[in-house]
């Protein structure tokens, strides 16, 4: 699969970040490179839907128990802006 | 006394006949780090006022009878994507540069329950992915046996450290081979547990589908003592499992006669290195003269493990990876200075352009892509099937073998420099580790015995939860081999 540009910059903002011009030109090249490895699994027929009731493979169910955490200011200790014991953030809309 | 490279047995039988300290034990590991961590990099973080104190209250513990248990005083150093309370834990990303763990991981719990010595944080490759550990944003480590080359990675502090004789034991973490091929490239052991055996809570998550904790060792009977520490049901892990062998025992009467060894012929077809073929030879021929029963087989899914791994692996990390937003914690863009964003949606933006290295934006941009509208179904759905193939294929085999053998690695230890500049390439030195995980199979990397050069390592997989018998399997040829 080739990988224009455009189709560089549209991936970087559904990944969330922001990419400058030589960063573009090389993840076109290895994007490209790597999709083109992956492809080779178009030649396998691999049959239906996994099945979920496989040995290894089922549902985990838990009870909802909630708990208290303990070391609540350990927490807002790594909140990058913080006003008492608020995140702080920035406006969603601007201005 | 010499202290060079003591295993967990020797120093459990030097601390209970008043021999050495664990005191005078952390001191010695400190002072190599001191000298050693300069020139290989194998430590982000040393505790060295902790590491000192922790010892000396063991040593008291220990004067009044009151061990916490076998490995009370055991100096020990940890991947840096597991968290220790109260500590910088970085997964070597500039993101996470100044977080500090506001919880213990299950398995640091269970350390610390058992009174081990915590030396430091081990450099990896930017959240695990990556096989050289030339992905940290604080720089690479080196391998020990050569100053040169890779230690292999992403768990490539961890082994340098024990191979560089750093610590006694490390923990690492296995996704695509993490473990055990730096425990390959380093010459030490190291084991990938079967996934759902060592909970996962407060492992910084990568692919969750894949990822496994385990131990780097001196030797694979400490790898057996390491897991009986670490593994067991953790309800705060829903991956975590309950099951009936939960034994690791060594037993000094094993014999290897009549077991099936399995040779998976698309294994050896990987391009391997003419090293890697003639000392993986030297390991068949050992088992073989020993009783063992060597099969071909073919599986021919196999083929296809590294390009699925490529395909599900960055599609849970993109998934993983977006929690690093620049709000909650991590490096962050918000801030007050001037350049930061002044809106929400240029904060993200910001804060991950900045924070996240190139190897885990090219991983994340590809598991976005894979799993967007209208590619979904041809490349993350066709891989999942792919994948149940794979373990198809592995079930059926492992109903006529008991182990599977392979060589760890298909090259000894690349260059540093080598390989950074061709992701694909990078990869492929992970193409003999990877299908273990998509399957979701223990195995265990130990270092074949040879002649002073470069350490080659050969791989040992076992069925589902057969840890102990990979580990016996193991340690007979650690023994017996010559």
């Amino acid at each position: 699969m080739k990988i224009d540009s455009q189709k560089v910059k549209f991936i970087a903002s559904l990944a969330g970040f922001e990419l400058v011009a030589e960063e573009v030109e090389l993840y076109k090249k290895e994007l490209s490179r790597i999709l083109d490895f992956v492809e080779q699994l178009d030649e396998v027929s691999p049959g239906k839907e996994p099945l979920l009731e496989e040995r290894n493979f089922f549902n985990v169910f838990e009870d909802d128990r909630p708990s208290e955490f303990l070391d609540k200011e350990k927490l807002l200790a790594n909140f990058p802006v913080r006003e008492r014991n608020f995140l702080k953030i920035k406006a969603v809309f601007k201005d | 006394m010499g202290l060079e490279n003591l295993t967990i047995k020797e120093i459990q039988k030097l601390f209970s006949k008043n021999k050495l300290s664990s005191e005078e034990l952390t001191h010695y590991y400190l002072e190599r780090i001191k000298k050693i961590n300069k020139k290989i990099n194998a430590f982000l973080d040393i505790y060295e006022k902790e590491a000192l104190s922790q010892a000396r209250e063991s040593d008291k513990r220990r004067k009044k009878g009151k061990i916490l248990g076998p490995f009370d005083g055991i100096p020990c150093a940890i991947k840096d994507n597991i968290l220790i309370k109260d500590k910088k834990t970085t997964a070597a990303s500039k993101i996470l540069e100044n977080y500090i763990a506001p919880y213990d991981a299950f398995v640091i719990e269970r350390l610390k329950n058992e009174g081990v010595v915590f030396l430091g944080k081990t450099n990896m490759d930017e959240f695990a992915m990556g096989s050289s550990t030339e992905n940290s944003a604080f720089g690479p480590t080196l391998n020990p046996w050569d100053e040169k080359r890779v230690p292999g990675g992403s768990s490539g502090g961890s082994a340098a450290a024990v191979a560089a004789n750093l610590c006694v034991f490390a923990l690492g973490s296995d996704t695509g081979g993490s473990i055990r091929q730096p425990a390959a490239f380093c010459g030490v052991v190291g084991l990938k547990p079967t996934y759902g055996r060592v909970s996962r809570f407060g492992l910084i998550a990568m692919a969750s589908s894949l990822d496994q904790i385990g131990p780097i060792t001196k030797n694979v009977e400490d790898a057996a003592l390491v897991m009986e520490v670490i593994s067991g049901y953790d309800p705060k892990d829903s991956t975590s499992r309950k099951i009936e062998k939960t034994s690791f025992k060594i037993k000094e009467n094993f014999s290897v006669k009549n077991l099936k060894i399995g040779l998976v012929k698309e294994f050896l077809e990987e391009g391997l290195d003419k090293e890697i073929e003639e000392n993986f030879q030297a390991v068949v021929d050992f088992y073989k003269s020993e009783g063992a029963k060597i099969i071909e087989i073919s599986l021919s899914a196999v083929r296809y493990a590294l390009a699925t791994y490529y395909i599900i692996m960055p599609a849970e990390v993109s998934s993983n990876l977006a929690r690093y937003d620049g709000i909650k914690y991590g490096y962050s863009a918000s801030g007050e200075k001037e350049g930061q964003a002044y809106q929400l949606e240029e904060v993200y933006l910001k804060s991950r352009s900045f924070g996240l290295g190139k190897e885990v934006k090219r991983r994340i941009m590809l598991g976005a892509y894979t799993l967007s509208e209208g590619y979904y179904d041809q490349y993350y759905r066709k891989a999942v099937l792919v994948r149940r193939l794979i373990s198809q294929e592995f079930e059926k085999a492992f109903k006529d073998l008991d182990i599977i053998l392979s060589p760890t690695t298909p090259t000894p230890p690349f260059l540093i420099g080598e390989k950074t500049k061709d992701p694909l390439s990078m990869y492929m030195s992970d193409v003999l580790t990877v299908p273990v995980n998509l399957v979701g199979l223990p195995a265990i990397s130990l270092p074949v015995k040879k002649e002073k050069s470069l350490p080659v390592g050969f791989q040992i997989i076992g069925d589902f939860w057969e840890e102990e018998l990979i580990l016996n399997v193991a340690h007979f040829y650690q023994a017996k081999a010559r």
